[in-house]
């Protein structure tokens, strides 16, 4: 499981590249950080886990939701607290769990829209513009449930 | 034509956004930086850069580490301000490698006497950039503000034509447009350009008035941030599918369009400090800064600088120093897809020679596809925000109507 985790981790690093990474983990509007690769790795996970927690709030999953959106929250926290590390285990499990409840569910119309307009409007309220948060969204939609097409 | 085709087309063109995004002395610096030529300005740990074109403008620090930096309006606490270097003025542009750079691609260009680009079209460009190079700080001041007294001139003329219910909203967004085709065109910098821009973008929001930028509406202002950043995210993905003169108009577009949303948050700051969306605001333009900073800011100078073969030698060269891929840092020096395709892994064959490398480049770029920019930033209401954009269509149609 981890090895697809990482490999999925991976895919959505590639895909957020600088800027969005510094709107998601500026914290103080007068300052602003630069060079956060580092930071890469966190900020999909942290996309990753919201993406899921909206999900599964969409399939009417209140408890995993629930469980997806404090993890994302924390993430989020860290990040734009500079305090952004490399995905524990624990952490990749988890949103591994995510996904594979998510990937286990009936079809659904509902959840997949719902979930990319998540991550879509949490993008745009860091600051990023709207056509990119638009294709980051669907980017990580594809990569959580390949069959979505938007 | 796709300016690759005549490559001291493409490299003078490069060589005067380049001089042209911003002023000409940042961009002669940059230059300097992204060559590695001279010693640089910035030196590990703290920094305090001074803009000397806004002698009010208060000081900004930049923090640079090995692997990691900052810029910040303030010095943390446990800094003392005494420590910190101020750093060296640039050298003025007339007296720097792009210059001489430039006025040489401008000769080979004007002797290919191209359609596109005729040799009075090239001088043209040329007498407006000297002038622009070799303005003083006064001069390019002087400037800004007759480009902005002539904005407000044809705004005002089309709020009075709108008098006789014969409403003149195209009139009143064209002042806009004219600063954004004035840019792309190299007739103003980058900075006068977003001053000017800037101020029209305010003092159209408030009608009949027009100005002063107290009065405009923060909520019209905040709206004119966001389109901006917005348009310019969206010029920035556009250009990816675009061919060679496309792409490299867009990445100096967006850098205006940014620069402008950045002037414009800095009237908010001071004229609405305790704006309710002001943190909204400056993670917009952060947003967009970084966009500038990734996306555009060393678009032009290696292709100014070097043909394309010795620009692929030396992305693969730096790539190895700084242990990356050479596509990864391809996309640090931001280079036009085709150049990615057809080159990177090309250049490190012994047989590859420079007009192969070059005939390669285009045949790529070929493929690409041809996008009017202007044309794509004026859909709909160009610069302006669609909502500003109404109620000034609004405001004008209850003037017209006494």
């Amino acid at each position: 499981m981890d090895a697809s985790i990482d490999e999925l981790l991976a895919r959505g690093e590639k895909r957020i590249g600088p800027p969005v990474l510094t709107a998601l983990a500026s914290d103080d509007p007068d300052e602003k950080p630069f060079l956060l690769e580092a930071l890469a790795a966190a900020a999909a996970l942290f996309l990753f886990e919201y993406f899921c927690g909206a999900y599964l709030d969409g399939l009417g999953l209140g408890e995993a939701a629930e469980r997806h959106g404090r993890a994302s929250r924390k993430l989020l926290a860290r990040l734009r607290g500079g305090r952004g590390k490399a995905p524990t285990s624990e952490e990749k499990r988890h949103l591994a769990e995510g996904i594979e409840e998510i990937r286990r569910a009936p079809a659904s119309e509902v959840a997949p829209e719902q979930a990319e307009a998540a991550v879509r409007d949490v993008l745009i309220e860091s600051g990023v513009g709207r056509a990119r948060a638009e294709d980051l969204a669907r980017d990580i939609a594809t990569l959580v449930v390949p069959e979505h097409d938007g | 034509m796709d300016e690759i085709e005549a490559l001291p087309l493409h490299r003078w063109l490069c060589a005067c956004r380049q001089l042209m995004a911003r002023e000409p002395d940042w961009g002669a610096d940059q230059f300097a930086v992204y060559l590695r030529l001279g010693s640089p300005r910035l030196h590990l740990g703290w920094n305090r850069l001074l803009d000397k074109a806004s002698p009010h403008t208060p000081p900004s620090y930049v923090y640079i580490a090995e692997d990691e930096g900052l810029t910040s309006p303030a010095l943390p606490p446990d800094v003392d301000p005494a420590s910190v270097p101020t750093a060296p003025d640039p050298t003025p542009a007339a007296e720097t490698a792009l210059w001489r750079q430039t006025r040489d691609l401008a000769g080979q260009v004007a002797s290919l006497k191209l359609t596109d680009y005729p040799p009075a079209r090239v001088e043209k460009i040329m007498a407006s950039i000297d002038e622009t190079v070799h303005a003083t700080l006064d001069d390019a001041i002087a400037a800004t503000k007759e480009l902005g007294r002539t904005c407000l001139r044809r705004l005002v003329e089309a709020r009075e034509g709108s008098r006789n219910r014969q409403l003149l909203i195209g009139d009143f967004l064209q002042p806009t447009r004219d600063v954004l085709a004035a840019y792309m065109s190299f007739e103003v910098d980058g900075r006068s350009a977003c001053e000017a821009l800037a101020f029209v973008l305010s003092i159209q929001c408030n009608l009949p008035q027009l100005g002063p930028l107290e009065t405009t509406p923060p909520d019209a202002r905040a709206r004119a941030i966001e389109h901006l950043i917005d348009q310019a995210d969206e010029l920035l993905i556009a250009r990816e599918r675009a061919n060679v003169t496309p792409y490299f108009e867009l990445t100096y577009a967006a850098n205006l369009l940014v620069a402008t949303a950045v002037q414009l948050n800095s009237h908010q700051r001071e004229l609405v400090p305790e704006y309710e969306g002001r943190s909204h605001l400056n993670r917009r333009v952060h947003y967009g800064e970084e966009l500038i900073g990734h996306g555009t800011a060393a678009a032009f100078a290696l292709p100014a600088a070097v043909e394309p073969l010795e620009m692929a030698r030396l992305v693969r060269d730096r790539a190895k120093d700084r242990g990356e891929s050479a596509l990864d840092y391809a996309r640090t020096v931001v280079v036009h897809p085709a150049f990615q395709g057809a080159l990177l892994e090309a250049a490190d064959s012994d047989a590859l020679d420079a007009a192969s490398a070059l005939e390669r480049y285009q045949r790529a770029a070929s493929t690409a596809e041809s996008v009017d920019a202007l044309a794509l930033i004026n859909q709909k209401a160009g610069p302006v925000a669609e909502e500003n954009a109404k109620e000034m269509h609004m405001h004008l149609l209850a003037f017209s109507m006494g």
